[in-house]
């Protein structure tokens, strides 16, 4: 690797990466339980 | 258990003529001297803290019933401790080929599998999350596979040495891997031991071996010179102390620990003059040289002036 901070960035890339894709699991199940009662205002 | 022996001027067993109260010479001696350092960098540890989230959100899905996303968050949690794990491995290879001049290439690609392991841990979590598309999941596990190949790189693909071929380049570096081995082996049963004395001779002659397979990376020939030492003398070594070892509690001979004391003195003075042999013998492989191209430089000159 010729300069450190595309290492870094690279990294920082990376880590958004994995951060991202593992958190979106728990906040999606954060905001899950809204979904039926949306469905069921819809529903009156 | 037994304690440490430690001691000073009047210990039993100081050495006549130590004044009491003086300093005591630090030996700059360990069984670290001279082994390679082994260090994993800050980011490849945090690539272990990254995937925390899925485990959380892994337990929260069982409370919840739900087994798909159970076992998903699970999968990728999996794929990327696995990744994280092998290329903290990785790094360790790689220094470890890094500080040798004679080196075989890792057996097992491990960053290389890191990388991929990566972008399977990401692309099973997308699955997980609420996306979950199959394109979302192919585009953040190139980008993660990527990335982990630019920031980590790759690991060494060729083996390196000086003018040798495979087969040779294998035995000097199996010999110096067994050699390497054997040291940390007696480096542990010196720790179980616990005899300040006995350690510290052991770190001493650790220290010797060392010298001697950094002058066998340096220029490999010497391998076929030193080959006795580390083939007969160290595993000598090994064995005495494995013995030792088993059954100095048992037997508690002040003589027996006196003749082991001596017999590692004596394999490090002999490690010692092997290294000063092949110094020796490198000298006078100069000396001929020399004297050989002087002979040809003379005669040279004497046929330009005629």
């Amino acid at each position: 690797m010729s300069k450190p901070w595309v290492g870094w960035l690279a990294f920082a890339v990376l880590a958004a990466t994995v951060a991202v894709s593992s958190c979106q699991v728990l906040s999606a199940r954060s905001v899950a339980p809204e979904a039926p009662l949306a469905g069921a205002e819809q529903g009156r | 258990m037994s304690g440490r022996r430690f001691g000073g001027a009047y210990s039993p067993g100081a050495k006549p003529g130590a004044k009491a109260g003086a300093a005591r010479p630090v030996a700059p001696q360990s069984r670290f001297s001279g082994a390679p350092a082994s260090r994993v960098d800050i980011r490849a540890r945090l690539m272990f803290v990254l995937p925390a989230p899925l485990m959380v959100n892994a337990i929260l899905a069982i409370i919840g019933g739900n087994v798909v996303e159970t076992a998903l968050s699970l999968l990728s949690f999996a794929l990327l401790m696995t990744g994280a794990w092998l290329l903290s491995e990785g790094q360790k290879a790689a220094q470890a080929y890094e500080a040798r001049s004679v080196a075989r290439r890792p057996a097992i690609p491990r960053k290389i599998i890191a990388a991929v392991l990566a972008g399977a841990g990401v692309a099973a979590a997308q699955f997980a999350g609420p996306t979950g598309g199959l394109f979302g999941a192919i585009g953040f596990a190139l980008l993660a596979t990527g990335s982990h190949i630019v920031a980590f790189g790759i690991d060494p693909l060729a083996n390196k040495g000086i003018d040798l071929n495979e087969a040779e380049l294998a035995r000097v570096a199996d010999a110096i891997d067994g050699a390497e081995e054997t040291l940390r082996e007696i480096g542990a049963m010196a720790d179980g031991i616990r005899d300040r004395e006995i350690s510290e001779r052991l770190a001493s002659l650790s220290d010797e071996v060392r010298a001697l397979l950094r002058r066998i990376e340096a220029d490999p020939r010497d391998l076929t010179r030193a080959r006795r030492y580390l083939s007969v003398h160290l595993v000598g070594a090994h064995e005495a102390t494995r013995k030792y070892a088993e059954s100095h509690a048992a037997l508690d001979d002040p003589t027996l620990r006196e003749d082991y004391l001596t017999l590692l003195s004596e394999l490090e003075d002999s490690f010692m003059r092997g290294r000063d042999k092949m110094l020796a013998d490198d000298k006078v492989d100069l000396e001929v040289e020399i004297e050989v191209l002087r002979d040809r430089l003379g005669q040279e000159g004497a046929a330009d002036r005629r």
